[in-house]
């Protein structure tokens, strides 16, 4: 007994660094795996309240930027309008006629109120929770492209996996010829990321646009998200890898909107 | 005794708030958050008495880092360095001890060692942690170089806070 006491004095803080630093690892581990289930990485949405108060104040600084955005915002998405709709006529019908259209997309305008973006696991947290209707895997978009997918909600806030997010992957098209492939992020850079699984025949350009597919069933079809910077030939594989330049920044967000898609109980229904 | 207790609980606090809600947010603003963060809290650690118990220094080091993670959203990661920085402190003491050893009773301060001592001792600790957090971070050496920039850039912006801080208030213990 006195031997293991004295053997504690000696080693305890060895001893007591590697339980402490096991535990820490432990839970980047596991968050790596499945961070939803873990209670510290919501904190952040029950912190929400505070950190909205202090976010306030931050908004002031630059609300002049903000309005002009919002603005270009609203006039960009009225023009955007048709491709939230379902096209219900069928062939030969009267194509002025406005009835045949279903609408299949709503907006839901939210405030970005926390954002975490360090490192390979960036969330944004939204001030829209279940209370106004949010559902897990419900998309998220800004004015100038794609932001993330809803991963985890509570009463009041949403907590959003952004595209910048090492388990991120988009089903995304190039504009001009609709091939499609999974765009996902692999570098550091937060405007810089990879449509991977593109065919060796497909045509490629520097600068052709990259939109959102529309076969997820989360995002509607034809969002702009980038441009093509580069595009390189994987060794081990038949497909091309493109580098695709994002057109916003996700790192300087403040407003984005939450998607809900009407129809997803309908094809989920069908497709399963 | 119980003075230190109240000065370190004061301290613990006001420093996780200035951490959580104000650096977080300028590194995010002014920086964009990818190459400069500023991590403050390492200060905590490092002005802890020097008659601290070994076991203590761990445990409170571990429940900085674990409540800067609550804001950063970032389970572990913070902890985990913390932790490590606190069980190399001893190590930096001894290499920077003066001719004639530490007073138990005092703190690595500006104030009881003098100005270049304390900037070689923020240095090595700061250096220390910021390398492990962001080698924990990306998990990974395969973006060695990128952690080593991280590190550099983030450490200017890091001690010239620190530094401001100490200069503004210049604690004894």
């Amino acid at each position: 007994m006195k031997n293991l006491l004295r053997d504690f004095k000696k080693f305890g803080g060895i001893f007591s660094f590697l339980v402490l630093e096991g535990f820490c690892f432990i839970l980047i581990v596991y968050f790596n795996h499945d961070k939803q289930l873990i209670a510290i990485s919501s904190a952040n949405t029950y912190l929400g309240v505070t950190v909205e108060k202090a976010d306030d104040i931050a908004k002031y600084l630059n609300l002049g930027k903000v309005n002009k955005e919002l603005q270009e915002e609203n006039a960009e998405l009225l023009s955007k309008m048709p491709n939230s709709f379902y096209e219900g006529n069928i062939q030969g019908a009267d194509s002025l006629e406005m009835g045949g259209l279903e609408q299949q997309f709503k907006y839901w305008p939210a405030k970005v109120i926390n954002k975490t973006m360090i490192g390979g696991h960036n969330t944004i947290t939204l001030n829209l929770g279940t209370k106004h209707g949010v559902e897990k895997r419900m998309g998220v978009v800004s004015n100038l492209g794609i932001v993330g997918i809803v991963v985890d909600v509570s009463e009041r806030f949403s907590k959003v996996m952004t595209i910048l997010h090492r388990q991120s992957s988009i089903s995304a098209s190039i504009k001009r010829n609709n091939y499609f492939g999974s765009l996902v992020w692999q570098s550091t850079e937060p405007t810089l990321m990879a449509l991977t699984a593109i065919p060796l025949h497909a045509k490629l350009e520097i600068g052709d646009t990259i939109q959102t597919s529309g076969y997820s069933n989360i995002f509607p079809e034809g969002i702009p998200i980038g441009k093509v910077e580069s595009y390189n030939r994987e060794t081990s594989d038949n497909n091309y890898t493109i580098q695709v330049r994002l057109f916003n920044d996700i790192s300087n967000l403040h407003y984005a909107y939450i998607i809900k898609n009407k129809m997803l109980e309908d094809l989920e229904k069908l497709e399963d | 005794m119980n003075n230190a207790v109240v000065i370190n609980v004061i301290r613990f606090l006001l420093i996780l708030v200035f951490q959580g809600y104000v650096l977080k947010r300028i590194s995010e603003i002014v920086f964009g958050g990818f190459y400069f963060e500023i991590l403050f809290y390492p200060l905590f650690i490092m002005l802890l008495p020097f008659r601290t118990p070994r076991f203590l220094q761990l445990f409170l080091a571990f429940l900085m880092g674990i409540c800067v993670d609550a804001f950063y959203d970032s389970p572990g990661v913070h902890a985990s360095a913390a932790v490590f920085l606190a069980f190399i402190r001893p190590v930096i003491l001894s290499w920077l001890a003066p001719r004639d050893g530490y007073n138990a009773n005092y703190s690595p301060t500006m104030a009881r060692y003098t100005f270049p001592w304390f900037l070689r001792y923020a240095s090595l600790m700061l250096i220390f942690h910021l390398f492990f957090y962001f080698s924990v971070e990306a998990f990974t050496f395969v973006y060695i170089m990128d952690i080593l920039l991280k590190t550099i850039s983030s450490f200017v912006t890091s001690m010239v806070f620190i530094m401001v801080i100490m200069f503004s208030f210049n604690p004894v213990d």
